[in-house]
């Protein structure tokens, strides 16, 4: 296993501005290179992964990839980015970029919502990894962050880190969020890292890097959040919506393995799975099972 | 004399047998249940036809999550008079469904000769220390801290000086303690025509040690136990038994699952449940650390998010035998469906003081919840690494801890 060490990381809210008019909002495109000064700024800050949204794109998606490998390369960062279904494709889709411009990591959303199916997005079926300095990484794009069987399959795969750009459909509040990825990084022990895309009237970001929750401020399972102090993201503090930010704007947090290994050391969840309980329901209980 | 030293060790031995059934014999156990409800003024009105199962709404049930302190008992009658009095309190609020904590049954450790009267912050391990007059004893704790490994630096290890695990207490005094734990909540429940999930206690199951959980129905009978799943690591030094089944139970508003404490902070414990068809998960809980909300909130809040079912989650309060416990206890849906969008119907005021927390539940409305919002189903991606990657990916992370 290679040697792993720290490395600060930046998670991204995004605002596009369509003038008021939502109604299209699928249909515009974020150019990237209007978005490279803020991308340098985290850069200067010491970030080497940064972490973007899941945005929208009418162009072809090899004109999206040649675009934001290019930013990668040009920064000399490794970045994540969403694209959204358009342009004729039909999956949400994540994509890790290195600081060489190669594209080390491609994921398509895995579990959709009843609009996404009816919107004719098509799920992927697989969750594969990248090996980062800091860690194995991995993709929830999208829904996938409130689907704990992709989270758990990730952990389970060796993941430490799980990549998460979003677009959720307003209003995102605190309590959705601890239903989300939040809570898949609390029952896997690992890293997460989500990036809200801002859209007024359809979008809402709630921007955030997590960590099991003994190792966070005021153990409230977040290091940075978009909107105020990491140490004051608990229940006194919820809001039922977030306040847009309305701008582009970042927060950035220190991932290091020796935090993971003191949570796990800790409590050591993996110890405890009851495997022959799973071997008994899984994977037939999903066919079989009466989900309504 | 090695000879008489045994014939004297057996005879101390059958003696405390005898006691123990003495105080737990469930006539015992029913006769206080009956003064208490004398002294009560009588049987709870509870406004509704509870007793008349046939009269049962199916599509709509309160529920009630009982906040409970855990005191030292000396004997089933004691016991008894304390559940019934918190049954009691729930089912005069119109409850039909009442839940208690996690380790509701170890009190009854107190049935231990000269525990009770040891000073009231004595830890677990310190009071077997000084019954079996060891010197050693150490900072010993139970329940479930996730934080046992920096917690516990000084405690026994989940044994006596003697190697004897903490297990074996238990075990010497289920003859007495079992039968009136099973005693109290059935006479309870008939009592007052109520459904009882009890909570659970350490018993023997054949060579195994278990943490148990019980349910009970409106006329006294045993509709089903469940063993906690998957254990913390003071149980497992304590050499419990994890269960191996997820039981469910059928009920006039439909099926049910208990699982116990720790089995929330796996999602497979609730996905395997509601895709057999649960819709209410209850969760009985004894949390041995202070209170913070982002180590509490890791349970069966998000799992009912995860699954769009009810959960009803009770926890143990207050300081027992040098253990902290806390927790709010809840009755938990869906987030769309609550009146502050935030997932709870009823909560507790305090994660500190003991309280019965109170909440309807509405099938009909739960129904309709899930045709509209489905839950996406990925059996391609599922039958790819599930269950295969589970024991390959535990070995990958195993750490030595103490």
């Amino acid at each position: 296993m290679p040697d792993r060490r720290a490395m600060t990381v930046a998670a991204f809210q995004l605002c596009l501005d369509l003038g008021g008019d939502t109604s299209g909002a699928t249909g515009a495109s974020l150019d990237p290179d209007p978005a490279l000064d803020l991308l340098g700024r985290a850069k200067a800050d010491g970030a080497e992964l940064l972490v973007l949204p899941l945005l929208p794109d009418v162009g072809p998606p090899e004109e999206f990839s040649r675009r934001w490998s290019e930013s990668a390369r040009k920064i000399g960062v490794f970045l994540a980015v969403g694209r959204m279904a358009g342009g004729g494709v039909n999956q949400n889709v994540g994509y890790l970029f290195g600081p060489d411009g190669s594209l080390p990591l491609k994921q398509a959303q895995t579990h959709l919502t009843k609009s996404e199916l009816e919107a004719g997005i098509v799920a992927g079926t697989d969750l594969d990894l990248a090996e980062l300095p800091c860690g194995r990484v991995g993709f929830a794009v999208g829904t996938d962050c409130w689907y704990p069987e992709v989270n758990r399959i990730l952990a389970l795969r060796g993941a430490d880190v799980i990549l998460a750009p979003v677009a959720v459909s307003g209003p995102y509040g605190f309590w959705r969020q601890a239903a989300g990825l939040w809570e898949e990084v609390q029952q896997n022990q690992v890293f997460g890292i989500e990036a809200g895309l801002e859209l007024p009237g359809r979008f809402d970001g709630r921007t955030a890097i997590m960590a099991p929750v003994e190792v966070t401020p005021g153990e409230t399972g977040y290091l940075a959040h978009v909107l105020g102090p990491a140490e004051l993201m608990d229940e006194g503090h919820a809001t039922s919506r977030s306040e847009p930010t309305g701008a582009a704007a970042f927060v950035t947090a220190r991932i290091d393995p020796a935090m993971l290994e003191k949570a796990r050391k800790g409590f050591p969840i993996f110890h405890f799975f009851n495997v022959p309980l799973y071997r008994r329901w899984f994977p037939g209980i999903y066919e079989g099972g009466t989900r309504r | 004399m090695r000879t008489l030293v045994k014939i004297g060790e057996k005879a101390k031995m059958a003696a405390f047998r005898a006691q123990l059934a003495w105080k737990g014999r469930r006539g015992t156990v029913a006769a206080a249940i009956a003064r208490a409800e004398q002294k009560a003024g009588g049987p709870p009105r509870t406004g509704l036809a509870s007793r008349d199962a046939g009269r049962r709404d199916p599509n709509r049930v309160r529920v009630a999550a009982v906040q409970m302190r855990l005191r030292l008992v000396t004997s089933g009658a004691q016991f008894a008079e304390e559940i019934y009095g918190l049954a009691r309190r729930a089912a005069e609020q119109g409850a039909e469904l009442v839940v208690f904590p996690e380790y509701s049954g170890v009190p009854f450790l107190g049935l231990l000769p000269g525990l009770a009267r040891l000073p009231e912050d004595t830890t677990i391990d310190q009071a077997i220390a000084a019954l079996t007059g060891d010197n050693a004893g150490g900072n010993g704790s139970g329940g479930n801290s996730r934080d046992d490994a920096s917690n516990n630096a000084t405690d026994s290890g989940g044994v006596d000086n003697d190697g004897v695990p903490i297990s074996a207490y238990f075990r010497a005094i289920a003859p007495g303690a079992q039968p009136a734990y099973e005693a109290a909540f059935s006479e309870v429940a008939r009592r007052l025509g109520i459904y009882v999930v009890t909570g659970s206690i350490v018993v023997p199951d054949h060579e195994c040690t278990v943490n148990k959980a019980y349910f009970f129905g409106p006329d006294g009978q045993l509709l089903g136990t469940q063993h906690k799943t998957h254990l913390v690591p003071e149980e497992e030094r304590w050499r419990l038994t994890p269960g191996g089944e997820l039981n469910l139970f059928e009920t006039p508003w439909g099926k049910i699952a208990m699982p116990v404490c720790m089995d929330a902070t796996y999602f497979e414990t609730f996905r395997i449940a509601t895709l057999r068809g649960a819709d209410i998960v209850i969760i009985p809980s004894a949390n041995q650390e202070k209170y913070v909300y982002g180590r509490a909130n890791r349970g069966i809040w998000p799992r009912v998010q995860e699954t769009h079912i009810y959960g009803i989650g009770s926890s143990a309060v207050g300081r027992f035998m040098g253990l902290t416990f806390s927790g709010r206890s809840a009755v938990i849906a869906p987030l769309e469906m609550t009146p502050g969008r935030d997932g709870f119907i009823a909560r507790a005021a305090s994660p500190e003081e003991p309280e019965i927390v109170v909440g309807d539940l509405d099938l009909e409305a739960l129904r309709r919840f899930r045709a509209e919002n489905p839950l996406f189903v990925n059996g391609e991606l599922y039958r790819r690494y599930l269950p295969a990657l589970y024991e390959e990916a535990r070995r990958r992370r195993e750490r030595p801890y103490q």
